[in-house]
């Protein structure tokens, strides 16, 4: 977040013998789906083809969108899904959820798609060792919306998240609706209050309230826990996660109840174990065949989230968690022990002082990578990292696309996959990146590091090893 | 015949069927089972306690004694006041409060008794309940009238199935005609909604069953030929069967066959949950 004014774009760090080498796409900002290669070569631009997200599968095909709702009258309310050729033709499409006639827009059907879909064969969408998801058949699992009215939860409208699933053929076979599983959430009594009053209103449409923001929802596929006979934890059940309520949960397919999760609140056992998740995104479970499979691997953003009690820093009692750096954590979904995790410490910075420095408040992604490696999206700086086990940073790029509408850069999910997913272009060169010095690094016409004169002071002593800044931090001394 | 009424201070309900019978010169004894009444009503509640209707919000008031027989609600008692139990088909018991009041319907075979009906429409209407009303197509001349003078805040069009299925479904004959006329008026009324009921029906050859998606888009494409508009608010009801036929209700995921096979002619379809 402390970004300079002046900063390299593309690819700044890349240790070819240690990443888990292969393309990334992601949606660059208001270009399209874009495939980089290690070095940050552009292999493939679908230009136009939004994505929220993108997904490539083997062969060539991307999975995207042709278009948006105007956000005058919905807010993230992408209008179809579709998967396209290598050659930009549409192979398959789905619109079919809701008829909508906005004002001045022409009527047409919709998929009201948001933050996530999962194509049969595949349950997280990202590459996994023989999970391939299918190109040319098989159901696809898709995050929408519904706009409601639910007294129960507030008598504002709501922008209601639903999870269904559709055949090839675009039949709709299975639908939940998270409102109608309000109570299984376990809000106290202040939230409550908040939720009837504030359900997270935004301003299109006349006003609703998008009082959940489920961004995340995958299949958990088959896993340890299921094999074990834990029947939360069905191969077909499905986890998703709650930004605005910092819930992370799983449901079962079969009943739609919910049957397993953490939050809202980490202030009691056995939460307490993971520290409080604010704002979090992509929560997923690791699949079988990488490492740390059936444990949850999630982007905890920090930033601000919740619904509860007034305090200071939430006059209302809305967004009322707040933590100013990111997590990624991996944590087993039994214990709710925290097994591996990137924080600000993790990635070397001083913690809290310079924390900040990983953070993004919004949208992000965590991918396991087959060799243990993790690629990371902190996408509000557009920057995408792959670090390993033991946190060294082996790769970096930070997105060059900024948006012209919405002035960042930012990158909402990004995915590594295999060069052979696309045999249509040859596998690119890997050249290292070694991390520059930046404190030698100077742009041209400023002047070198080094003063042009210089005199030590005799009498004084060294600096103190231990900080103590203004604010403790964890370079205090402990004693 | 001699009356007594129990009523509750402040029920809007119970001040219309007095004014009804002060209207038409009713004798009747009043007592208000908040005030002095309240003895009084508690014995006769002991007494006749199986044949008092308990809601979620509790007794419904007002309730009418006659010696005989007890009517409760306001829809009953005005229309067994107008017509003893002529009326009975049109009007039943009221689920809905807070101002509104149903289980009215034109759903009579025999509308010799129509406009007794739509007199206790007026009356209603005009001491201030919101009135929703049922259909499923018959007597598309009371639902004219009835939207005409503007007696009706929200229709349920319970529409059966597709037209040539009516008469197997409902054991009543309709004609096309007659439907589309209906479905045509109801169109024309404050917060409609059409709902075609998934039921179970006999077959001509074998077990009943289920009407299939392929009938239900018959249905839709009905509503829409005999409206000339796709968007009306649609809905699909799953009906359970009937316990003495062997037959598994329907499974909730199997609604969204018909929701998708319906919304082709009626594309705001929804199933009603």
């Amino acid at each position: 977040m402390t970004y300079p004014s002046i900063y390299p774009t593309g690819t700044t760090i890349y240790n070819p013998n240690k990443c888990f080498n292969g393309y990334t796409v992601f949606q660059a900002k208001e270009l399209g789906a874009l495939v980089i290669d290690m070095n940050g070569g552009e292999a493939k631009l679908w230009k136009g083809l939004h994505g929220f997200p993108n997904k490539v599968l083997k062969g060539g095909y991307v999975i995207g969108h042709t278009g948006e709702r105007s956000t005058k009258y919905g807010m993230q309310d992408l209008r179809d899904l579709v998967q396209v050729d290598w050659d930009g033709n549409v192979v398959w499409k789905f619109n079919e959820y809701e008829y909508i006639e906005d004002p001045g827009e022409e009527a047409q059907w919709m998929a009201r798609v948001h933050h996530d879909f999962q194509r049969e064969g595949n349950p997280v969408g990202y590459y996994v060792p023989g999970m391939e998801a299918k190109t040319d058949q098989g159901n696809t699992m898709i995050l929408g919306h519904k706009n409601l009215v639910c007294p129960h939860i507030s008598d504002k409208n709501l922008l209601d998240d639903t999870i269904y699933e559709i055949t090839w053929d675009g039949d709709i076979l299975w639908e939940w609706v998270c409102s109608e599983h309000f109570d299984s959430f376990g809000f106290r009594e202040d939230a409550k209050n908040i939720l009837s009053r504030d359900p997270n209103m935004r301003p299109c449409g006349g006003g609703m309230g998008d009082w959940m923001h489920i961004n995340s929802m995958s299949l958990l596929g088959p896993n340890k826990w299921h094999d074990e006979g834990d029947e939360r934890f069905h191969p077909d059940n499905i986890i998703a996660d709650g930004r605005e309520t910092n819930i992370i949960f799983i449901i079962s397919k079969k009943t739609g109840e919910v049957v397993w999760k953490v939050g809202p609140y980490y202030d009691y056992t056995p939460e307490k174990n993971l520290g409080w998740i604010i704002g979090q995104h992509h929560a997923h479970m690791v699949p079988r065949g990488l490492p740390g499979e059936g444990n949850i691997l999630v982007y905890d953003n920090g930033g601000w989230a919740g619904y509860g009690a007034c305090h200071p820093g939430s006059l209302t009692g809305t967004k009322n968690v707040l933590r100013d750096y990111s997590r990624v954590l991996e944590f087993d979904p039994i214990t709710l022990k925290i097994v591996w995790q990137l924080t600000p410490q993790e990635a070397g910075l001083v913690h809290p002082t310079d924390s900040n420095r990983f953070y993004s408040p919004f949208i992000s992604s965590a991918q396991r990578l087959p060799n243990g490696n993790t690629l990371i999206s902190e996408g509000s700086g557009g920057r995408i990292i792959e670090v390993t086990a033991d946190h060294e940073l082996v790769w970096e790029y930070i997105s060059p696309y900024w948006g012209k509408n919405f002035k960042m850069n930012m990158v909402y999910r990004a995915y590594r996959f295999p060069y052979e997913w696309i045999h249509q272009v040859e596998p690119p060169k890997e050249i290292e990146i070694k991390p520059v010095d930046v404190t030698c690094f100077r742009m041209p016409g400023a002047s070198p590091k080094g003063p042009r004169s210089e005199v030590t002071i005799e009498g004084t002593i060294p600096f103190q090893t231990s900080s103590a800044l203004c604010v403790i931090s964890d370079t205090d001394d402990k004693k | 015949m001699s009356f007594t009424l129990f009523s509750a201070t402040g029920c809007m309900r119970c001040k219309i069927v007095k004014s009804y019978m002060d209207d038409h010169g009713m004798v009747y004894e009043d007592h208000d089972m908040k005030a002095e009444g309240k003895d009084i009503f508690n014995g006769f509640y002991r007494k006749n306690r199986p044949d008092i209707f308990r809601g979620e919000e509790g007794i419904e008031f007002p309730i009418l004694y006659t010696g005989e027989k007890i009517k409760q609600g306001v829809g009953e008692i005005l229309a067994f006041l107008k017509a003893e139990d002529k009326l009975i088909e049109f009007i039943k018991r009221s689920d809905l409060s807070h101002g509104w009041i149903s289980g009215l319907n034109i759903f009579a075979n025999d509308v010799s008794m129509g406009d007794d009906f739509l007199e206790i429409l007026r009356y209603i209407k005009t001491h201030g309940l919101l009135i929703q009303l049922e259909t499923d197509g018959r007597n598309s001349h009371l639902l004219e009238t009835i939207i005409t003078e503007n007696l009706v805040d929200r229709l349920l069009f319970q529409l059966r199935g597709p037209a040539e299925l009516y008469e197997v479904i409902t054991g009543f004959s309709l004609e096309k005609e007659e439907l589309c006329k209906s479905l045509c008026l109801a169109g024309k009324s404050p917060g409609y909604q059409i709902i075609l009921s998934i039921s179970c029906i006999p077959r001509p050859h074998g077990q009943p069953g289920y009407i299939t998606p392929e009938e239900a888009t018959s249905a839709a494409a009905l509503v829409e030929q005999a409206t000339g508009s796709k968007k009306h608010p649609f809905f699909i009801k799953g009906v359970a069967p009937p316990p003495d036929l062997d037959i598994t209700p329907l499974p909730v995921s199997a609604f969204f066959k018909y929701r998708t096979a319906c919304r082709p002619y009626m594309v705001l379809a929804e199933i009603l949950k």
